[in-house]
């Protein structure tokens, strides 16, 4: 599931404490995660998925929880 | 800086180019401690400062500065060479990489996370300023927007120019127009950008090794808490170390005198100290006159003597060219002074006695060269041990911004703990940062219940008509007493402001101003001016 994998690259991207509690709505900018790692985030989900996030998604409100990014990538992968 | 191997020189010289803008305000303690490593396994090693970064002349606006960083990479291969490395490898971090790819000025190379392409690096800088410039808020109606063509990453400034030169580096085509005899790879964890880039080295049958580089993050983040990885390290040094064979150098070349800059000259300083030598920068007018103020600039928690966002370094140049000498330095543990490897491992560390000790054996030097009068400038910790200074030694006037405890005590502490998650402990999204183990919860309660207790103990002396002790207040009237015309600036809903209005002494107030828009560090290019202007004494607010 698109979810599972995205969870997957945040936890291996980011260092975020007790990554196990981390779900598909939990706040990942409360977790720890910072403009920095975001973007390593990006590339890494960039690389994983084929996809390229244009300027217009690229806003903390798509890096905010497993979800929000899935759906970005979701809606990307149908685009291309 | 050169570091020179203490014994066994072997014949590999290593060149260490760090990474541009905010990454290297983060990346150079560590890097400093890799050239060590390097130089301790018999390496000669020399970093570079960029034009434009650091201590470096130059400003981020300059058009010519992706040509004279490509220059100095020349000029640093050849000073190894002239100190007699038989063999030099250049080892480039992230758009140091990009860089040390352009100039082609070594057949041995160190790619340490190399971007897939300077438009790949560019997007990455523009991606990390839109995310961080949600802390900041809205620039004035006057702030000039930097110029068309530009990047804003993290507080520094890739101007139109360096942009294309910048965004035309494609690391394949530069290694297929000059082959590199032996290169190590470290690809950045969770990616496959170097793929092509070592595809390309291996059908130029280059000596190709590969690796990972772990502990990115904790390389570029934060200054505050920046290491080196072990294991990139390691990699480092086994790659170095493999076929090197013993050589022997050449004395180095006198040491260069001063760097003039149009009417200022900067040279280096150092003092001894019980800890080693602190290490900064000399910066003064070509014609001094007599009885003048000198400035004394403080770190910002493990930010280097540039300070942040290089601010230090060009207040230091606008005062020298207003006739004032300054002197920047780094306390120990920071920057290039000695001290321990991996700085601030917490908050004691960065508010320690020993910062105060390194401050005062700085401010007593500068007195001893001449100095009739001083000035204090610092920023955050920097803006603790301004305060620190000027309660103990005459200090005419001083500049400090968002200073989060002018007392190392058990409230400084609360305060620190508690504002790691924020103001209000009654935030959801706090609690569940707590609750997800990423704050020491023990450490957090002990926090609370202190700061809990003195808040308590100060209400039940209001109630009985006594004066709350409170040792703050106390400090900044004994350094209003001595005379100190004291400034302290707040950046808007920085947590400085909250713990000056707990303690502030109606009847003698410090000159207080906040600026508006700005974070902790005055990271935005528009704010940058002010800060200057603040520092130079002629703020126009």
């Amino acid at each position: 599931m698109l979810t599972d994998q995205v969870r997957d690259i945040v936890l291996k991207t980011c260092r975020l404490s007790n990554p196990e509690q981390i779900t598909a709505s939990s706040d990942l900018y409360a977790a720890g995660l910072s403009s920095l790692t975001t973007v390593h985030l990006m590339l890494a989900l960039e690389d994983a998925f084929g996809v390229e996030f244009p300027d217009r998604v690229l806003g903390r409100k798509t890096f905010e929880s497993v979800q929000a990014i899935a759906d970005v990538i979701a809606e990307l992968q149908e685009q291309s | 800086m050169e570091h020179a191997p203490p014994a066994n020189v072997l014949d590999l010289a290593v060149l260490v180019c760090g990474p541009l803008g905010y990454e290297d305000t983060a990346a150079y303690r560590p890097l400093r401690h890799l050239a060590d490593q390097l130089a301790t396994a018999g390496h000669l090693t020399l970093r570079l400062d960029w034009p434009g970064l650091g201590d470096s002349a130059g400003e981020d606006t300059d058009p010519d500065l992706a040509e004279r960083a490509l220059a100095a990479i020349h000029r640093g291969v050849a000073h190894l060479r002239a100190r007699g490395a038989p063999r030099v490898a250049i080892l480039g971090v992230r758009g140091g990489a990009l860089y040390a790819l352009a100039a082609a000025a070594a057949e041995e190379l160190i790619l340490w996370a190399p971007p897939a392409r300077g438009k790949a690096f560019l997007r990455e800088e523009r991606t990390f300023h839109k995310l961080a410039a949600r802390a900041y808020g809205s620039p004035p109606p006057d702030a000039r927007p930097p110029p068309p063509g530009s990047v804003e990453a993290g507080g520094f400034l890739y101007n139109p120019a360096v942009v294309a030169a910048i965004e035309a580096i494609d690391p394949v085509e530069r290694v297929r127009a000059h082959p590199p005899r032996r290169v190590l790879v470290l690809e950045r964890e969770h990616t496959t950008e170097c793929g092509a880039l070592v595809e390309a080295l291996h059908a130029l049958n280059a000596e190709v090794a590969t690796g990972t580089a772990t502990g990115l993050g904790d390389l570029l983040e934060n200054p505050y808490h920046s290491r080196l990885s072990d294991e990139v390290a390691a990699q480092v040094l086994r790659w170095c170390r493999q076929g090197a064979a013993p050589a022997t150098l050449r004395a180095p070349p006198p040491a260069p005198g001063a760097l003039s800059l149009s009417g200022i000259t900067e040279r280096p300083w150092s003092l001894a100290t019980s800890a080693g030598a602190l290490c900064g920068v000399l910066c003064e007018p070509v014609r001094a006159a007599p009885g003048v103020p000198w400035t004394l600039f403080f770190n910002a928690g493990g930010i280097r003597r540039a300070g942040p966002n290089r601010l230090w370094t060009r207040a230091a140049r606008a005062l020298a060219a207003a006739g004032r000498p300054s002197i920047r330095f780094d306390v120990r543990d920071v920057g290039d002074s000695d001290g321990v490897h991996a700085p601030h491992p917490d908050l004691e560390a960065m508010y320690a006695e020993d910062s105060i000790e390194d401050a005062l054996a700085a401010y007593d030097a500068v007195r001893a060269l001449g100095a009739a009068a001083v000035d204090v400038v610092g920023l955050c910790s920097g803006a603790f041990l301004g305060v620190q200074v000027a309660a103990r030694r005459p200090v005419r006037r001083a500049v400090l911004f968002n200073g989060l405890a002018f007392i190392w005590n058990d409230e400084a502490r609360a305060n620190g703990m508690t504002s790691q998650i924020g103001r209000s402990l009654f935030d959801g999204r706090r609690w569940r940062r707590l609750l997800a183990g990423r704050i020491d919860a023990r450490a957090l309660a002990t926090a609370v219940w202190k700061k809990g207790r003195l808040r308590a103990a100060a209400g039940v002396a209001r109630l009985r008509g006594e004066k709350p002790p409170d040792e703050v207040t106390d400090l900044l009237r004994q350094v209003l007493d001595r005379g100190t015309e004291l400034h302290l600036v707040c950046s808007e809903g920085d947590p400085s402001i909250e713990y000056l209005r707990a303690h502030e002494d109606p009847r003698r107030r410090p000159n207080l101003a906040v600026l508006p828009g700005v974070d902790h560090t005055i990271r935005p290019l528009w704010a940058h001016a002010s800060v200057i202007r603040w520092i130079t004494g002629t703020p126009t607010t």
